[in-house]
């Protein structure tokens, strides 16, 4: 170690660093530090595309992990709450042939090497083609999140890289992938005005509307390989 | 290469130890002094470090300054206590005390998800540039120290590890793009921090506090100006790659701000105008943020540092394609062909559209025997040659192993044995 | 040395790695007489502390503005401010405008069309006409 940084180190011995308890003077805050945040992040688990389930959910998540800290970080409200809301339904995967065994088999672990992957993720019913690192402005406000919470996508039509595209039918199995998006905000549009007239009407009149949007940012997209299925 | 790679940081046994409580008086009493009082000798030169009672808070008064509580607490061989009520003048920069009640500070602290071990009181000290408060245990000059460390040895293990055949000046423009004062700046201005016009007593503490007209410091990578530095800048030697190398004093390759630093106390009154810093503002935001990664370390430990520098600063977007600019790159190209014994390389014509036309499209392929290196399309033959050996070498440098694992994972208790990663010889020297 | 290098900046996207919160700070302004403040005046006695403890990363002052309505300012991270009027308001409703002002990032108001934006090249390339065989006519 360079002197200098012996030196700081000794430097920083400093009593206003190490006074006990200053915290808990200061409102309510965040409990949770940056590494919780980032490796198990307040998870508000959606289960997006919901409606096309009949079964009923047996409530059996896949990820117990992902479980876990949905119930020790939601921010928003309870995990009850979130539970109520978002409620986990499995996914209703279709027996795969045998031929598409065989072909994620060999070429999933292809399409993992290439660098960069997208997928259409599909969010109440619509598809979005992200990757990581894209803003997506839902049509609509989510009830029921705020700002930093992450949400996990759970239902995608595609996945793929530059070569090789994974079509699921109609969604990929959802231990292939993980993609997670985090809740920036709420925006709005500026107000449309819509001016109803009638014939030989002298009157006409304006309708308003403001639409408010929720908007994602995808924070994470990893695609697993066949050994997740069992392959 | 070998500066970023190998630098192991063993600053855990260091840091457990300074935030444990001394258990000993007699351990409480001498450690500190003694270190103050050699360390200044053998670094006349040190910006950082210097523990000499500021002149400037002497100035006013003929009677030693009187000294906070906690300095009390800490070192009494400085002397007698004095009460709050001898002291003369204002104090550079807001007393550690108020911290406590500042909602700037607190909604900052909430703001940046930082764990509850860190007090709000370092994030004061984070945020008092040595510019505003020269006393080097109210500024942030140690924290930013630690913390500009802990920073670079986590992006130059990534970028190696990630990036194995970068060539040097690529990984020194890459590392400021991480890492520089620009990018700093840009963080810390993301975190919403915003800075006191003038420093002083009684501004807010949760306000970043400068003096863009007072010297200041300047992260380096030695913590002071090594000698063989100022024989370089003297001489004019030191300016190639190997010079940059060897010779400079950030982990930019860069020695300019080592011209200022001989004579660039922190606190004395000899700095002329010429010595000030070109833009203080974005020095001392990049410093705040170095400080909070220093006070994560100290606090919260070595793995809490490594994700806090990865969720904040590793994660950001970088296309490290832009930044190559080449020379001559259709004579690079047949020199690594050359080294690495593959067929010399050779243009071919995939397609073309409109030879005649105004606007003609070439698309070239540089083969060597029958893997095809590199394509591109241009609008005469010899330009899309060029941009093809350009796409080439690029392929060549940008060689990526994926995701590795790096050096500092084998820190976790029941880590793996480290596995030595694949680092490239170097350029290709035509 | 035939490689020179052009600085450049790393790109940060909020989101990515971390998540910071936009709005930095909030205003609240009330007048004590005033008919017009009695919902504000009643939120900053109900709501505004729950608020503010679920919200750690907001600063909030309340300050008071004799014979004005009540205002509510957003102050955002990327310099914008943004203000609501909540005259004559109840309290559910002035809790509503300021999650409104929480949520909101601060910048202009835009009509966006396209659902996804992106930095990122895009993963399958741009098609390109002098690749491939071609089409027979």
């Amino acid at each position: 170690m360079s002197r200098s940084l012996l030196r700081s180190l000794f430097e920083l011995r400093a009593p206003s660093t190490s006074r006990p308890a200053a915290q808990f003077k200061l409102p309510a805050r965040s409990l949770s530090t940056t590494p919780l945040r980032r490796n198990s992040p307040t998870t508000t688990e959606s289960t997006t595309a919901a409606a096309q389930n009949a079964t009923a959910p047996s409530s059996i998540p896949t990820n117990p992990t992902e479980a876990a800290s949905l119930v020790t970080e939601s921010r928003s409200q309870t995990p009850q709450a979130a539970e109520a809301l978002y409620p986990r339904i499995p996914q209703q995967v279709n027996p795969p042939t045998s031929e598409s065994q065989a072909t994620i088999a060999q070429l999933l672990p292809l399409l993992r090497t290439q660098p960069a992957h997208y997928l259409t993720a599909h969010i109440w019913g619509r598809p979005y083609l992200v990757t990581a690192g894209d803003q997506i402005r839902l049509p609509f406000k989510m009830p029921g999140v705020v700002p930093g919470d992450v949400l996990r996508l759970d239902r995608a039509s595609t996945l793929g890289s530059r070569d090789f595209t994974l079509k699921g039918s109609p969604y990929v199995d959802e231990r292939l992938f993980e993609c997670r998006a985090t809740v920036l905000g709420t925006e709005t549009e500026p107000m449309r005005i819509k001016i109803k007239t009638k014939r030989r009407q002298r009157r006409n009149k304006q309708v308003r509307s403001k639409h408010h949007f929720t908007i994602l940012r995808i924070s994470e997209v990893n695609i697993n390989g066949p050994e997740a299925v069992g392959l | 290469m070998s500066n970023y790679t190998m630098k192991r940081l063993r600053l855990d046994r260091v840091a457990s130890q300074l935030l444990a409580a001394p258990t000993s008086p007699a351990a409480r009493l001498s450690r500190p002094s003694r270190i103050s009082r050699s360390i200044p000798q053998t670094c006349r030169h040190s910006s950082l470090y210097n523990t000499q009672p500021c002149q400037r808070r002497h100035q006013s008064t003929a009677a030693p300054q009187a000294p906070r509580e906690e300095e009390l607490v800490l070192e009494p061989e400085d002397g007698e206590p004095i009460p709050e009520t001898l002291r003369s003048g204002p104090l550079p920069s807001p007393h550690p005390s108020r911290a406590a009640s500042s909602a700037k500070l607190a909604a900052l602290h909430a703001r940046l998800s930082l764990s509850s071990k860190i007090p709000v009181e370092t994030l004061a000290r984070a945020l008092v540039d040595p510019s505003a408060d020269a006393h080097p245990k109210y500024n942030n000059a140690n924290l930013a120290y630690v913390g500009s460390t802990v920073l670079h040895y986590h992006a130059s293990e990534t970028l190696i590890a990630r990036y194995p055949r970068l060539p040097m000046a690529i990984l020194f423009t890459a590392m400021k793009g991480y890492a520089g004062n620009p990018a700093l700046h840009q963080v810390a201005r993301a975190w919403g921090v915003e800075s006191a016009a003038a420093p002083g007593e009684e501004v807010d503490p949760g306000l970043l506090q400068f003096d863009p007209m007072k010297p200041t410091v300047v992260m380096n990578k030695w913590g002071y100006v090594r000698a063989e530095t100022i024989e370089s800048q003297k001489f004019k030697s030191g300016k190639g790659l190997s010079g940059r190398v060897m010779y400079s004093s950030n982990p930019f390759g860069e020695s300019s701000a080592a011209k200022a630093l001989p004579n660039f106390e922190v606190d004395d009154g000899r700095n002329t105008k010429t010595m000030l810093l070109q833009n203080a503002p974005a020095n001392a935001h990049a410093n705040f943020v170095r400080a909070v990664i220093g006070a994560v370390h100290m606090h919260c430990g070595r793995d809490a540092a490594k994700s806090f520098v990865k969720s904040h600063f590793l994660s950001r977007t970088f296309d490290l394609s832009k930044l190559f600019e080449f020379d001559l790159p259709t004579r690079e190209l047949a020199r690594l062909c050359a080294r690495e014994n593959f067929e010399a390389p050779v243009a071919r014509l995939e397609s073309e559209t409109g030879r005649l036309s105004r606007t003609p499209v070439f698309v070239v392929g540089i083969y060597s025997g029958r893997d095809k290196l590199g394509e591109a399309p241009g609008p005469d033959l010899d330009s899309a040659r060029v941009a093809a050996s350009i796409n080439a070498l690029k392929a060549w440098y940008l060689y990526s192993p994926g995701q590795v694992s790096v050096p500092s994972d084998t820190f976790a208790e029941d880590a793996a044995p480290w596995k030595p990663a694949y680092v490239d010889i170097g350029e290709i020297i035509s | 040395m035939t490689i020179r290098a052009l600085e450049k900046i790393s790109v940060g996207q909020n989101g990515i790695g971390s998540f910071i919160l936009q709005c930095k700070r909030l205003d609240i302004h009330y007048c004590d007489h005033s008919g017009s403040s009695r919902g504000m005046n009643a939120f900053i006695k109900t709501h505004l502390s729950k608020f503010a403890q679920k919200n750690p990363a907001i600063e909030f002052a309340v300050s008071p503005r004799p014979r004005k309505h009540p205002v509510m300012i957003g102050h955002y991270i990327n310099g914008r401010q943004k203000s609501i009027c909540v005259a004559n308001m109840e309290p559910s409703q002035i809790l509503k405008k300021a999650e409104l002002l929480r949520d909101a990032s601060g910048d202009k108001v835009k009509r966006v069309n396209k659902p996804v934006t992106s930095i990122n090249e895009s993963v399958r390339g741009i098609w390109s006409p002098y690749h491939g065989n071609g089409m027979a006519v």
